[in-house]
């Protein structure tokens, strides 16, 4: 049931119509139902994989907080960490390891391979399984008390507008707010949650959908690009990728709003991002901060010597690409990344950092988009040679940009202004000239409504998966 | 007791909503007084409108005959010549650029349980090996209006949201093209009518008030997505896989064959037909000749596969001198004129469903013996 589809839109007037009507106390096991029932419409034979998952965290944590001796609490944490991990390994890198290690027997003039499996990648496996387990890691750390009450966790869990990509919550932030009874909300809160899926939708239908064509086309013809191909999919993919995630959020931010719920910012302007550094504290950063927290900073963090700073550094990045997937691709794309961290850091050391002028700011958010772009022909190809053809691109001078060209740039300019403008003014920043948005509530409504209107009468016209739904 | 600034902020969140709906409203009005329709090739705006007409030309009475198929049955079958010759009341489902799973997927949810037909014509022509062909066929199967109508009693709904501006959605381009041009927005009901063969229509003496120099603006005004991108092209030798690539293909069958069991059951009578392709089609070797004689691969091995084990009746026009020579019944290389489509649907009546004589054997099997003819003819060239 994906978000852009009628069927969603049905479930969730249905959920929304009855969830309201409910005592407090049912509204939870309402909600969990509801999840369940979504998540049981992508594959409803992976469903048990879920609940286990969240059985596992929910006694761990348990285990942990009660557990006498701190070996005690330590074994059942790494029992969930292991628990977890070994779901993910089994469900999404298994194949490739098993495909690697023959590829490295065969390569040492070897025989011998592992059997691969056919598994199905259980939907939003990587994000439910990674804040299952950040739970059970607060609770080690004593930073969450556990969760009283199994279904509470399970729909913490499970909770429908976040499950399947994201944002990747902690337990801290939406258990609490699972726990406590929920207030009727005021209009203006239905509103603002209203404006969420607006602008998500606009992200989604009418930008992203629209690129996405575009980039289909471009890839498809990889084997034969040259520059004008290379170039339409380096921009298209890039703001493509941006609005269909960005976009999602926004549309889990704003249906779990009109529950009553509250969801974490998962993007904040990355393009204006100065550095790369900048640019992962605003781009997913549900995933950022969860590799921050419970990866680059158990490694020693910044708190150490440079090689070691880059080291970890490089680990951490490396584990964000190959959660996106289990390929090759995944890898690069992880490396590159570490590998721009580390020049801007190392740059840093230097005294070169960001300027402080507009030019500067502008021309080091231009070079940290542009790196990052770079990166997406890994993201994206279908595979290492798919990827290295379209790059190649860049050197074979011929044939010309047409019109497609124009449209990426428009959708491009139009996701920016987006970006810098009307969400800025939705926080509130009345300093900018455009907060006559956020002053002047009929210019405010006369520009949510030409969202509106713009992403039904130029989107695609077909429910068209979320990017990120592959993780 | 609520404070002031929260009294403020509601009241002013209630303005906005009534401003919103009114905004909304006043858009949806001005939609429905121009009398738009989608440009689109593919998706909802054809499928909804399809469902809907075929409703509501059922309610008028039985529709005896259901023709499926791609563009070939699209611009190849003429209701109105076949109720002229068989007196039997004929609705063309075609599909552009649609393949066997989801005719079988219009036949199973919709037409045999709503239409009732006697009869079903259905068009088996390959849909070549084009990504494209196939992502748009996915997207038909996906979409909300396929979706919205195996929703039980949710054909009905299909009629109302067909009209909500959320069901006209088109891109920057269609939004340009439908607006500049005149032409396109008084008499392109359904946007899957191709600019030749509305020539054709206005050459057959149909009033349809085309400015004269609608071809040259048609050209400026287009935004074709793929301008700088050359179309990938199967390489020469390789195998053709086309209705859906070859996973699906085995999910394809599977539906085929179930839906034609489910239409005997039924009571409704399967009749196939291949539609006839221009001469010149013949002459170029490329993945239209081969899928048509590569056997073992493609879907022309499949489809003299499916003749042969449901014992269709079966008439291959695929190529059929009396049309497939004469370039004036065509508008390109596939798809015949208006003066094609009716010679076409009268043999179809005729041949297959009248019986007035028995299929020559020249008529008959995949390839048919003609198109072997014609095919060596050029090759011997």
């Amino acid at each position: 049931m994906l978000f852009n589809s009628v069927a969603f839109a049905g479930f969730f007037v249905l959920v929304y119509a009855v969830y309201w009507r409910l005592p407090k106390r049912a509204q939870n096991l309402f909600l969990l139902a509801g999840s369940l029932f979504f998540y049981g419409c992508w594959n409803w034979r992976l469903l048990p994989l879920i609940v286990f998952s969240a059985t596992v965290d929910y006694v761990a944590g348990w285990k942990v907080f009660r557990a006498g001796t701190p070996r005690a609490r330590r074994l059942w944490m790494l029992a969930s960490i292991f628990t977890n991990l070994g779901l993910l390994f089994f469900f999404k890198y298994y194949n490739f390891f098993a495909e690697s290690f023959s590829d490295l027997l065969a390569l040492a003039g070897l025989r011998g391979s592992l059997s691969t499996l056919n598994i199905v990648l259980p939907v939003g496996i990587s994000f439910y399984t990674f804040q299952s387990m950040a739970y059970t890691v607060d609770v080690y750390r004593g930073q969450l008390e556990p969760c009283r009450k199994y279904t509470d966790f399970l729909l913490y869990v499970s909770f429908f507008p976040q499950l399947v990509a994201g944002p990747i919550e902690r337990g801290r932030r939406l258990l609490p707010q699972i726990v406590r009874p929920r207030d009727p909300l005021s209009l203006p809160r239905r509103i603002s949650g209203l404006k969420l899926l607006v602008i998500g939708y606009f992200q989604k239908v009418a930008i992203a959908d629209t690129l996405g064509v575009i980039t289909d086309a471009a890839y498809a013809n990889a084997d034969r690009a040259n520059v004008a191909v290379t170039l339409v999919a380096f921009f298209s993919f890039t703001f493509q990728v941006y609005c269909d995630f960005s976009g999602y959020s926004k549309i889990a931010r704003g249906t779990a709003r009109l529950l009553g719920i509250e969801l974490m910012l998962n993007f904040n302007q990355p393009f204006f991002g100065r550095s790369t550094q900048e640019f992962w504290r605003r781009w997913h950063i549900s995933l950022s901060t969860w590799l921050r927290d419970y990866l680059y900073i158990p490694l020693g963090g910044s708190r150490a010597a440079p090689a070691r700073v880059y080291t970890n550094l490089m680990i951490t990045m490396l584990a964000a690409g190959v959660w996106h997937g289990a390929s090759y691709n995944f890898v690069i794309f992880g490396l590159l990344q570490g590998t721009y961290l580390i020049t801007w850091r190392a740059l840093e050391r230097r005294g070169i950092g960001p300027p402080r002028t507009a030019p500067g700011h502008v021309l080091c958010c231009t070079i940290s988009v542009l790196l990052f772009a770079f990166s997406l022909f890994f993201f994206r190809g279908a595979d290492l040679a798919e990827s290295l053809a379209l790059i190649r691109g860049f050197g074979v001078w011929e044939g010309a940009l047409g019109l497609e060209a124009l449209l990426v740039l428009f959708y491009a300019a139009l996701s920016l202004a987006l970006d810098g403008f009307l969400e800025r003014a939705l926080r509130r920043r009345r300093s900018h000239f455009l907060g006559l948005f956020s002053r002047n509530w009929v210019v405010e409504t006369l520009a949510f409504a030409a969202l509106v209107v713009f992403t039904a009468l130029v989107g695609e016209n077909h429910a068209e998966p979320f990017v990120y739904f592959q993780f | 007791m609520p404070s002031p600034s929260s009294t403020s902020s509601s009241r002013r969140a209630r303005r906005s909503l009534w401003l919103g709906a009114a905004v909304l409203a006043v858009v949806q009005a001005g939609l429905y007084a121009l009398d738009l329709n989608s440009p689109t090739f593919f998706g909802n705006q054809v499928v909804s409108q399809k469902y809907t007409e075929a409703l509501r030309m059922v309610r008028e009475g039985p529709i005896d005959v259901v023709a499926v198929g791609h563009s070939h049955t699209v611009n190849g079958f003429d209701p109105a010549v076949f109720e002229e010759v068989t007196g039997l009341r004929a609705y063309n489902f075609g599909l552009p650029g649609t393949d066997m799973q989801s005719h079988a997927t219009v036949l199973r949810d919709f037409v045999i349980p709503h239409l009732k037909p006697r009869i079903v014509l259905w068009n088996l022509d390959p849909v070549f090996g084009e990504r494209a062909v196939q992502q748009s066929n996915r997207r038909m199967l996906s979409s909300d209006a396929f979706a919205v109508q195996s929703w039980p009693g949710g054909h009905a709904l299909l009629g109302p949201l067909k009209d909500l501006f959320l069901y006209q959605k088109r891109s920057v381009d269609g939004w340009f093209e439908t607006l500049a041009d005149p032409y396109v927005r008084r008499y392109d009901r359904s946007g899957f009518m191709p600019v030749y063969q509305r020539l054709g229509l206005e050459e057959a003496g149909v009033e349809y008030d085309i400015p004269a120099d609608w071809l040259a603006r048609k050209r400026r005004w287009r935004f074709p997505v793929a301008n700088a991108i050359p179309r990938r092209r199967e390489p020469a030798g390789a195998p053709v896989v086309v209705e859906g690539d070859a996973e699906r293909r085995e999910e394809a069958r599977a539906t085929v064959a179930a839906t034609l069991a489910e239409a005997r059951a039924a009571g409704i009578e399967v009749l196939a037909f291949a539609a006839p392709m221009a001469r010149r089609r013949f002459m170029v070797d490329d993945e239209f000749t081969r899928e048509i004689t590569t056997e073992g691969t493609g879907s022309a091995a499949w489809f003299a596969e499916l003749v042969t084990e449901h014992e269709l009746p079966f008439v291959n026009y695929g190529y059929f001198p009396p049309i497939s020579d004469d370039d004036d019944l065509y508008y390109n290389d596939a798809h015949v004129n208006v003066y094609g489509a009716r010679l076409l649907t009268e043999r179809l009546a005729r041949d297959l469903v009248l019986r007035e004589e028995p299929v020559p054997p020249e008529l008959r099997g995949f390839p048919s013996p003609l198109q072997r003819r014609v095919m060596e003819e050029f090759r011997a060239r």
